[in-house]
């Protein structure tokens, strides 16, 4: 937790904060209602001038592009003054969908779901010359598969709910990245974050480092990743990476130098709650020192170290809760040694909650209760001496078991009313025991929803949206059915079929580049024109065979038909159907032609298909395809709940009152458990939120103050 | 048939879980300069042979829907791909693919495009 004492900032946000106000009250004054909305047409008819052009978007990701959108307006057809028409409505969509789509050249989503709308507002029918507004609004998303379904993406978008789906679908060559924060341990610090896109093994370099009056702490390394194929794992990381710490303890100081090899893996969805499992495993070495005077206990003050750090863990959630929990084990030495000096055990479980009202109006504030709670232990077993950096000292600040890993596990007591490293009342020496419990509640009150009203109101557009998820899971479905072995016999028996279209193509190989001129037309231009359809046909259809491997997800298409009594007059027809349906058209317009051979083949391969087809349809329907359905249900729910959470829980803006409880303890220590109350507001704009408060101490022991100010804030650089 | 509602598009790209494969699928409605309603299908499909390359274009298809078939277009509008449309956009890649190559016609590529919403059932 970051904390921060500012007067300025805190003016300068009640400011904003009643700019967004004004400004939302004057635009609610000065619409006006669009009577025909269902009916533009009435809008089309060339005496309704263009007022003004608008274009929104609910994700603050697009506001990334916001200039080339603004570059765009000047190349729209419909333009202020200009007369309104829907064909340049719709041309206008095309313009922005075209711009778009370029943006996203450099992004590789697994999946994406776009939506742009074009519509009239504002409209002024009273008036002597009738006006109107055009407002174009983009709905755009994408799912990063692994990070979307995890912890630590919940957890930010309790956080920073605006920004964490932008965050996750950036990238850039080179990002930088500054930030200023404070706290009571390390004062006011600044620094900065350098990460470039590298190719190779590494897919980064990231170098960052901060400091100040009295503390620095600088990071390098390399990390990389790759997505197993066909695998239960679904992603593995790695990374090297070195660490310099100079941070205070209370009076003294704790100094760290540390080299780490890491590998973190974690699995695909797995179980119908869609259980994501992970390992991680770090291999340390280095040194510490401490400037505390040497002491008669198991600690060290100054050594070298080196240890394994492994752990396990994982994580559901459900559409309302997310859960995870784990288990870390640490094997150390003190000194460039093989002897175990000591085992740290550590155990963290976090359980987050979210309620949503269930009569959301359209658009409004989503007024969604969290909940969050983390319930963290450890222990260090002695069986020699100890580094002192590898102790327990607690406070209000989050240090993470694994550094550099994205996996949030704690590996110090946290509590929010006690500065950094100041838990333990000897603060010194660190304990080798500890438990601390954390509680925040947050609800919403005000705000703006992401999707704006006009959006989430208009009749098109949850329709839209839904059905895109449909027809994604539905081919999902359709792609897993190729996994299945069930398929097998099917699919060697579609070789019978491939062995009549080499009959067939073989006979249309022998007739004439050109029939005869003597034909009559009646004769030469249907055989012509069939005989192009069957060529064409037999040619995709002995391609989609040949392709063995994804043959099952397409035998639908070429085996069935919803009534083959109808389909040839809708164009419905399964692919073999209608090269039968060629075929019976061709036998005896070839005999006409005078191509008796040519007929008899045409008859022969269209009977054999016939008597094929049903058998083959049979054998299709006899495939239970449940476990493609389940298949594409278990990734359709990660996506579903993402999108869900677009819809009907973040929010663009939000103000939320905060509410906390910690408690905590380290061993050995004669106060005992130490306790954080308090509360705040937690106010969250599109790209940056701050979390304000006041954490009392409810037991202040001597040197310890009443408790503190609170102020989380942060900035993501998501443009880049 | 009467304009109604707005002029929209629904986008919807999906990595197939091989990796191998991008579909692409995108419906609009625009209006035409008569303000009647117009139907397009887009569809593309892109490939690559290791998850580690980039995807290269096979081909992008835009089909306009003939207007016997505005009430298919505009049931997977609103509902979404059936499974045996989804088979038949499979299909089509195929083709498309297929067309790209010169071994068949853009008229049969572009026929089995249009198959993708002929085919749906309600």
């Amino acid at each position: 937790m970051r904390i921060f004492e500012s007067v300025n900032l805190r003016r300068s946000l009640i400011g904003v904060t009643s700019c967004v106000l004004i400004l939302l009250a004057a635009t609610a004054i000065k619409s006006q209602v669009c009577t025909h909305k269902a009916d533009p047409a009435f809008y089309s008819q060339g005496n309704y001038t263009i007022r003004e052009v608008k274009l929104e978007s609910p994700i603050d990701f697009l506001h990334a592009i916001s200039s080339q959108l603004n570059a765009l307006r000047s190349q729209l057809p419909v333009q202020p003054g200009k007369i309104f028409r829907l064909v340049d409505l719709s041309t206008g969509k095309d313009i922005i969908d075209k711009a778009l789509d370029d943006e996203e050249k450099n992004l590789d989503p697994r999946s994406r779901i776009r939506v742009v709308l074009g519509r009239i507002s504002n409209c002024d029918e009273a008036g002597p010359t009738p006006k109107l507004d055009v407002v174009y609004r983009v709905f755009t998303t994408n799912y990063n598969a692994y990070l979307t379904h995890t912890w630590e993406l919940k957890t930010a978008e309790l956080e920073r709910p605006a920004t964490t789906a932008a965050t996750t679908q950036a990238r850039g060559f080179l990002t930088v990245k500054p930030y200023i924060d404070y706290n009571r341990a390390r004062q006011l610090h600044a620094g900065g974050l350098l990460r470039l896109q590298l190719p190779g093994v590494f897919d980064h370099l990231e170098i960052s480092s901060s400091g100040s009056s009295n503390s620095d702490v600088e990071t390098f390394q390399l990390s990389g990743s790759s997505e197993p194929e066909n695998s239960l794992i679904s992603r593995v990381d790695y990374r090297i990476a070195y660490t310099h710490e100079n941070l205070p303890a209370g009076a003294n100081r704790l100094r760290e130098g540390t080299l780490r090899g890491q590998a973190f893996a974690a699995t695909r969805p797995v179980s119908k709650h869609a259980a994501i499992f992970r390992v991680g495993v770090s291999f340390e070495g280095g040194n510490q020192q401490t400037n505390i005077a040497p002491i008669n206990t198991s600690a060290v003050e100054d050594s070298g170290y080196g240890g394994l750090k492994t752990y396990v863990g994982a994580t559901l959630r459900t559409k309302k809760y997310s859960l995870a929990a784990s288990y870390g084990l640490q094997l150390g030495t003190s000194g460039a040694n093989t002897n175990l000096d000591f085992i740290k055990h550590l155990v963290d479980a976090g359980f987050t909650a979210r309620w949503i009202p269930g009569n959301q109006t359209p658009g409004d504030v989503h007024k969604v209760l969290a909940l969050e709670t983390q319930f963290t232990a450890g222990l260090i077993q002695e069986k020699g001496p100890v580094p002192v950096a590898q102790r327990f000292f607690g406070g209000n600040h989050t240090h993470n078991f694994i550094e550099g890993d994205t996996w949030q596990f704690r590996s110090q007591p946290f509590i929010r009313s006690i500065p950094e490293n100041r838990l333990d009342s000897r603060a010194s020496l660190g304990g080798n025991r500890f438990v601390s419990f954390n509680v925040t509640l947050a609800k919403a009150i005000w705000g703006r929803a992401i999707i704006p009203k006009d959006i989430a109101s208009d009749p098109d557009f949850l329709p839209a949206l839904e059905a895109s998820k449909v027809s994604a899971r539905n081919i999902l479905v359709t792609t897993y059915l190729s996994k299945l072995p069930a398929f097998d016999t099917i699919s060697a028996h579609m070789d019978s079929v491939d062995a009549e279209l080499v009959k067939l193509r073989a006979m249309l190989d022998t007739l004439p580049a050109d029939f005869p001129s003597s034909l009559p037309s009646e004769i030469s231009e249907p055989l012509e024109e069939n005989r192009e359809l069957a060529t064409d046909a037999t040619t995709i259809i002995r391609s989609i065979i040949q392709d063995k491997k994804n043959l099952p997800s397409k035998l639908s298409s070429l085996l069935k038909e919803a009534n083959s009594t109808t389909c040839l007059g809708d164009d419905s027809c399964s692919q073999l159907t209608s090269l039968r349906a060629n075929l019976r058209t061709m036998e005896p317009l070839l005999l006409s032609a005078g191509f008796a051979q040519a007929s008899a083949v045409a008859k022969q391969v269209e009977e054999s298909l016939s008597q094929q087809q049903p058998q083959l349809v049979r054998e299709y329907d006899s495939v239970d395809p449940s476990a493609a359905v389940r298949m594409a249900d278990a990734d359709m729910k990660l996506v579903g709940t993402t999108l869900d959470s677009f819809v009907n829980e973040l929010n663009w803006i939000a103000v939320s009152p905060v509410a906390i409880f910690d408690a905590a303890r380290v061993w050995p220590d004669r106060f005992g458990f130490r306790y954080a109350v308090g509360g705040g507001m937690r106010l969250s704009l599109v790209n940056f939120n701050v979390t304000v408060g006041y954490a009392v101490n409810p037991q202040p022991h001597a040197g310890d103050s009443r408790g503190a100010l609170f102020f989380t804030m942060d900035v993501t650089d998501i443009f880049k | 048939m009467p304009a109604t509602g707005t002029a929209f598009s629904v986008d919807l790209l999906i990595v197939t879980p091989d990796q191998l494969r991008k579909i692409t699928f995108k419906l609009s409605k625009s209006f035409k300069p008569d303000n009647s309603v117009n139907w397009d299908l887009q569809f593309g499909l892109q490939e690559r042979k290791k998850t580690t390359d980039t995807f290269a274009d096979v081909i992008q298809l835009k089909v306009n829907i003939q207007p016997a078939l505005h009430a298919k277009a505009e049931a997977t509008a609103k509902k979404g791909l059936d499974q045996t449309q989804t088979s038949a956009a499979f299909a089509a890649g195929d083709s498309a693919k297929l067309a790209s190559k010169g071994e068949i016609s853009k008229a049969s590529a572009n026929a089995a495009a249009r198959r993708v919403i002929a085919v749906r059932g309600t």
